[in-house]
């Protein structure tokens, strides 16, 4: 998941949870605080009424009736909203102060209220006094905000998330331009050197870092390359006047049989000297950018041309080489003699390694966005623990054949990475081999 | 013939003078690019063979001086940069050929009767072997007028054979020829046998091909008197 996402992701996870919290807690607190405010406002009137019938007397409330009936010995009263009571009765036991919250009945509406109940004693008589006050508002406040205040924060919420999406992708920006500058980069020559513009000092040291780290990349190849390259040339001299020499002996005639096959040995070993370095000069040109890359090619063709080249290989061992198109494809722009290179040493490498009387089928395929051409061998395949080397330069597995000298499937590495190609390999020792060419069709 | 060996590389120069001295042609030699510009200015030649990499040249400016010089030799630049850069400048500016090294005489002097043959317009192309008829420059044979289809290689053979006609030519020449810029030949490989074998099977089949001669252990040889 991308870092932004991510960010963006816990921001609004975190605002959630807080949103949440609230919601839970703030309607609870609220409650508490009115309630608290209730009781206080609920003990000050217990003081002011039990004063005031301290100095008026209790009879100015209840009417006292020797052995009356209860009920007319009761006093109430309430305001007409019926928001706050009071009501005087007598009772039996004495009952320290409390505070209830319960329906209350006046008049026959059932009204929440928060009641006080207070006990005491006049005239030998115990009297139960409670003061109510209706807290119908505190339900009433807290569906409003279960209803509103849900609505308000998840627009809020959205809100601050958007807010967040647009401030994290700003101020993503740089790491998302050093992302683009690494992306599709195969060689250090093809990085962007310039850097990132950004104030935000981690990324900067990210960008500066990277750009140090190409440009120390960059030389250390540049060197190999170059060394490479003069060694090759320097090396280049001495074998022409070896090869040129050789034939001038032979050329002389005056020589015996036995000389003369032994020249013609030395010939065959310079000419494998001369194989090598010319394909290092060629993998160390192509890594320099040194070959053109202008041609059209149709693969099927190409592929037809390596398998008239590669025919006469085929006989001494009796192997069949057969080319099955499932589909085509012009690959432009290519380097045609590098890529007929690419495809002959697979295939040669194919013959190279099979059996007597094997079989090698070059197919080719679409398959979604890409044009796939598979080399699938009967020969001994390779060990799962070489595959990963095969494509380093003098890498040898197969010891028993002697005219390999390992640089075949580097050079086969090395176009494909200059013309932006894959290549994928399957092997089963004793089965064989698929060697898969991928294009990117687009 | 005059031939100019511009080579700095002593042995190297030494080696082409013998095999060219052979082959009949008269050699002088330059061993930097200030010698070889003097005498590129004083004398005519037949061809120059001039070496890129001269430590005091630059080798195409020699090529442009010659040519400012008036030389109607043909030139072949032999050089180890073996850029195709280099090769199509040095075309451009008039080099007859190009020769990578490391080279073969053989095919050195085979490029050198090409030029002969291009620049003294040959016109009759055609060489005549017991009846077939070798067109060298429609890259044909026929035998009493029916055409014997080739493929490129066994052309190729055959032309090269006929090119250095009487001599022995080595499996390693005709590899090297036929597989130019081929990178993976296969030197101890028989492949030029199976050519010559299907080139013989062809012709064989409208007469006696008795004339390419097999010379065991080292390679073939066209018989032609």
């Amino acid at each position: 998941m991308k870092l932004y996402y991510k960010l963006t992701l816990i921001n609004a996870l975190s605002r959630i949870m807080i949103v949440g919290a609230f919601l839970i807690f703030v309607p609870k607190i609220i409650y508490e605080a009115a309630i608290d405010h209730t009781d206080d406002l609920l003990e000050k009137r217990k003081t002011d009424f039990v004063h005031i019938m301290n100095k008026m007397g209790i009879n100015k409330f209840i009417q006292e009736e020797s052995d009356s009936t209860y009920a007319d010995s009761t006093y109430a009263d309430y305001t007409i909203f019926k928001e706050k009571y009071v009501s005087l009765e007598p009772t039996k036991t004495m009952i320290p102060d409390t505070f209830l919250t319960g329906p209350r009945d006046i008049e026959g509406d059932t009204v929440t209220a928060r009641i006080l109940k207070h006990s005491f004693k006049s005239n030998n008589k115990i009297y139960l006094l409670e003061i109510g006050e209706s807290v119908q508002f505190v339900d009433d406040l807290k569906a409003v905000l279960d209803k509103v205040a849900l609505f308000i924060l998840l627009g809020l919420i959205l809100i601050t998330v958007l807010v967040d999406l647009f401030v994290t992708q700003y101020l993503l920006r740089p790491l998302k331009k050093i992302e683009a500058k690494l992306k599709g980069i195969r060689t250090p020559e093809k990085f962007d050197y310039t850097l990132v513009e950004t104030n935000t000092t981690d990324f900067r040291y990210l960008d500066r870092t990277i750009r140090n780290m190409m440009r120390k990349i960059r030389s250390t190849f540049y060197i190999e390359k170059e060394f490479i390259a003069n060694v090759s040339h320097e090396l280049l001299t001495p074998i022409t006047i070896l090869q040129t020499r050789l034939e001038n002996m032979l050329e002389a005639g005056n020589i015996s049989e036995d000389t003369e096959l032994k020249i013609i040995e030395s010939q065959r070993t310079l000419g494998r000297l001369k194989q090598i370095i010319r394909s290092l000069l060629l993998i160390s040109q192509i890594e320099n950018q040194q070959t053109p890359k202008e041609d059209k090619v149709k693969i099927s063709e190409l592929l037809q041309e390596v398998k008239s080249e590669i025919d006469v290989r085929l006989i001494e061992r009796n192997i069949t080489l057969d080319l099955e198109f499932h589909s085509d494809f012009d690959f432009v722009p290519c380097n045609r003699s590098l890529l007929f290179t690419l495809f002959f040493n697979l295939v040669n490498n194919a013959v190279k390694y099979n059996k007597q009387n094997g079989w090698i089928i070059v197919s080719t395929e679409t398959l979604k966005d890409n044009f796939l051409v598979h080399i699938r061998d009967t020969g001994n395949g390779i060990a799962p623990e070489n595959l990963n080397a095969i494509f380093n330069r003098f890498k040898k597995f197969n010891t028993s054949q002697t005219d390999s000298y390992g640089l075949g499937l580097a050079l086969v590495k090395t176009i494909a990475d200059f013309h932006d190609l894959e290549i994928k390999v399957e092997s089963k020792q004793g089965e064989g081999s698929t060697f898969t060419v991928v294009f990117k069709v687009s | 013939m005059n031939v100019l060996i511009i080579e700095d590389e002593k042995s190297l120069s030494k080696e082409v003078q013998d095999y060219l001295k052979k082959e009949g042609y008269t050699c002088e030699v330059a061993y930097s690019g200030k010698e070889a510009s003097e005498k590129v200015f004083v004398n005519p030649y037949d061809f120059i063979l001039l070496d890129l990499g001269l430590p005091d040249y630059e080798g195409l400016q020699l090529l442009k001086e010659a040519k400012e010089a008036g030389q109607e030799a043909a030139i072949i630049i032999l050089t180890a940069r073996g850029s195709t850069d280099d090769k199509v400048k040095g075309l451009d500016l008039g080099a007859d050929d190009y020769l990578a090294k490391p080279f073969s005489l053989l095919e050195l002097s085979s490029r050198m009767q090409a030029i002969i043959r291009r620049k003294h317009g040959l016109k009759k192309n055609t060489v005549e072997i017991n009846g077939f008829q070798i067109d060298l420059t429609n890259r044909s044979v026929h035998f009493t007028g029916t055409l014997i289809s080739l493929t490129k290689k066994e052309f190729d053979i055959l032309q090269y054979l006929l090119i250095n006609k009487n001599r022995i030519i080595t499996r390693m020449q005709l590899t090297e020829h036929i597989w130019d810029n081929a990178l993976e030949v296969d030197y101890d490989s028989n492949y030029v046998d199976v050519h010559i074998k299907n080139l013989r099977k062809k012709l064989s089949q409208f007469a006696s091909v008795d004339w390419i001669e097999t010379v065991r252990g080292i390679g073939y040889r066209l018989n032609l008197l």
